[in-house]
């Protein structure tokens, strides 16, 4: 066995034990609750919160996927740049809003939020059932990325097309997320984290002395861009402006009203927290602008592949020693048992608090046992998906997530500043926006660039905030008709203070 | 609408909940959205910075541009009702 494989298993066992042992880290109260066990007691300060939600968005599948991008398209796949970057002065203005009025009021997800806030069952109903339907896939992606890794390192580990090896790490995850609830990523995190800056910082002084010095990565990556079936060049075409600011803009509104997103900032132990942590996680954005750049190494090392998610286990294998290839396989690896965990507290979360029943504040050990269950639920679900259905499928269905959960923004997102929209005007703009941005998804191949035409002219853009602006218009001209048509409406059990 | 505003209006004035100091510091937040949304703005080649392009090197800037101007954002807004928790 190389040495890699061998130091892949030591870090993934490391890791499962942290799992396990995170149930008797900064205990609080009992893990029968639903705030320790979901939430980890709301208790986390600004450096764990950093790595908890750093861990969190910055998922395995971003360091496969973005650089795929780059290598096989080019600039394009640095819209995650502004995307990271603009999520979080967004983020400042609704997350501390909403964690302040959740901290107040008992709420573990955005449904609750909604549910208190404009009084419909549906509308709650509405919510949940997005944010289950989003998550899912992205956990099935997670599984994608660490596939990668495992069907490079060949042997063992690929055996039946690496099904086994991905079995083995979910059955383990789902163990320890069952125990420990959140505690358990957040242990991870740490050392995912410190493994992935280690991983990065190591690849790019590699990379750099391979062809001394940024000038040569780029003159070799044009060169090969070029050549490409579909030629690019280093900079974009001035008909992709739109739909490189529409998918980053698109894609930062989505980023915060995931429930895995809300989850771990609701971990966060104060307002202030939240907010330094805005100001803090640009560096993970400032890395995956690097790890996106590795694309662009891939193509000036030469490396040669048809399914571009390799490019970065084969170029790790290239300029890394075999036992340092074991090491940045493991941050990957890791790098997608933190965020699924998280994913699949926050779906079942969502199941346990809305769907199975409404939301109340008076939380009982019965909720918490439900989102236990269903959390091991999810994994097995997200891991059948990705054994049976091949990977494409996974990327679409998580394509068509984004576009879903976007449509939860008028309500949860707008609805935290404002009650001025009728809640019936909201479900019918989430549904018109979930029905467009199914077809859009759809007619663009689960691509993110769809042509809108208007007038005598075409704009490409980002399909999921077409459906946005359709969905806020429908919510807008619907709001005063609904407004007339039944005098009453939910009650607001909110009050201006909570947000405060 | 149909009373709601002014419910809130009455609401809020009963609570007497402290506005954040300047509202205009929020426009601070606006600056990360403006710099890079507009890729047409950036997309260059010239000056490059240590061999990467213009395109590529004003991006990265920006993550922790963005990062300053909020933690500025933090210290400004500070002192309000908003961070007694």
């Amino acid at each position: 066995m190389h040495a890699s494989s061998i130091i892949l298993i030591v870090l993934v066992l490391a890791v499962t034990v942290l799992g396990f042992a995170a149930a008797r880290w900064r205990p609080a109260g009992s893990l029968a609750s639903m705030d320790e066990w979901a939430l980890g007691g709301r208790s986390f300060g600004t450096v764990i919160s950093w790595f908890l939600i750093g861990g969190d968005l910055y998922t395995a599948y971003t360091f496969i996927a973005v650089p795929a991008l780059a290598y096989a398209a080019g600039p394009g796949a640095f819209f995650a740049l502004p995307y990271t970057i603009v999520a979080y002065p967004f983020g400042i203005l609704v997350l501390t809003r909403f964690w302040s009025v959740a901290r107040t009021r008992g709420y573990i997800t955005a449904a609750d939020f909604v549910r208190d806030r404009f009084g419909d069952r549906w509308l709650e109903l509405a919510m949940a059932v997005t944010g289950v339907l989003a998550v899912l896939p992205y956990i099935a992606l997670q599984l994608v990325g660490m596939k990668v890794v495992f069907l490079q390192l060949g042997g063992v580990f690929a055996a039946d097309e690496g099904k086994i090896a991905l079995a083995i790490s979910f059955v383990l995850l789902a163990a320890y997320t069952y125990t420990s609830g959140l505690r358990a990523p957040a242990l991870i995190a740490f050392i995912k984290d410190t493994l992935i800056y280690l991983t990065i910082i190591c690849a790019v002084i590699a990379i750099t002395h391979m062809f001394g010095g940024w000038a040569g990565i780029f003159d070799a990556a044009g060169k090969a861009l070029a050549l490409k079936p579909k030629p690019a060049t280093l900079l974009l075409p001035p008909a992709g402006y739109f739909a490189y600011g529409s998918l980053a803009l698109g894609s930062a509104l989505a980023l915060f009203i995931y429930p895995h997103s809300i989850t771990s900032i609701l971990s966060a132990k104060s307002r202030t927290v939240v907010q330094r942590n805005m100001a803090l996680l640009p560096i993970y954005s400032l890395m995956l602008g690097f790890l996106a750049l590795l694309g662009y190494a891939g193509l000036a090392a030469g490396i040669k592949t048809t399914n571009p998610q390799q490019v970065v286990p084969m170029l790790f294998a290239q300029i890394f020693p075999d036992w340092f290839a074991g090491v940045a396989y493991a941050a990957i690896v890791i790098g997608a048992l933190v965020p699924a965990a998280i994913m699949a507290i926050g779906g079942a979360n969502l199941f346990a608090s809305n769907i199975f029943r409404q939301f109340s504040a008076q939380r009982d050990s019965l909720e918490t046992r439900t989102a236990k269950i269903l959390t091991l639920v999810i994994c097995l679900f997200a891991l059948l998906f990705v054994i049976f259905i091949t990977p494409q499928y996974a990327i679409g269905f998580q394509f068509l997530g984004g576009a879903w959960i976007l449509q939860t923004f008028p309500a949860f997102v707008i609805g935290l500043f404002t009650r001025w929209f009728n809640p019936k005007a909201l479900l019918l703009g989430w549904a018109v926006g979930i029905v467009a941005g199914t077809y859009m998804a759809i007619q663009t191949n689960f691509t993110a660039a769809f042509p809108l035409h208007f007038g005598g002219s075409t704009l490409v853009g980002y399909g999921p905030f077409y459906a946005l602006l359709l969905n806020l218009i429908v919510s807008i001209v619907a709001t005063p008709l609904f407004n007339a048509a039944a005098s009453t409406r939910g009650n607001d059990a909110t009050s201006v203070a909570d947000y405060a | 609408m149909f009373g709601q505003p002014s419910r809130d209006a009455r609401r809020f004035a009963r609570k007497c909940v402290p506005m954040k100091r300047n509202a205009w510091w929020n426009l601070l937040l606006l600056i990360p959205f403006v710099a890079t949304l507009f890729p047409g703005f950036y997309n260059r080649l010239d000056p490059p910075l240590l061999g990467m392009p213009f395109f590529y090197w004003y991006q990265l800037v920006w993550t922790i541009g963005s990062g300053v101007l909020l933690a500025i954002f933090i210290a400004v807004t500070r002192g309000g009702a908003s961070d007694a928790r």
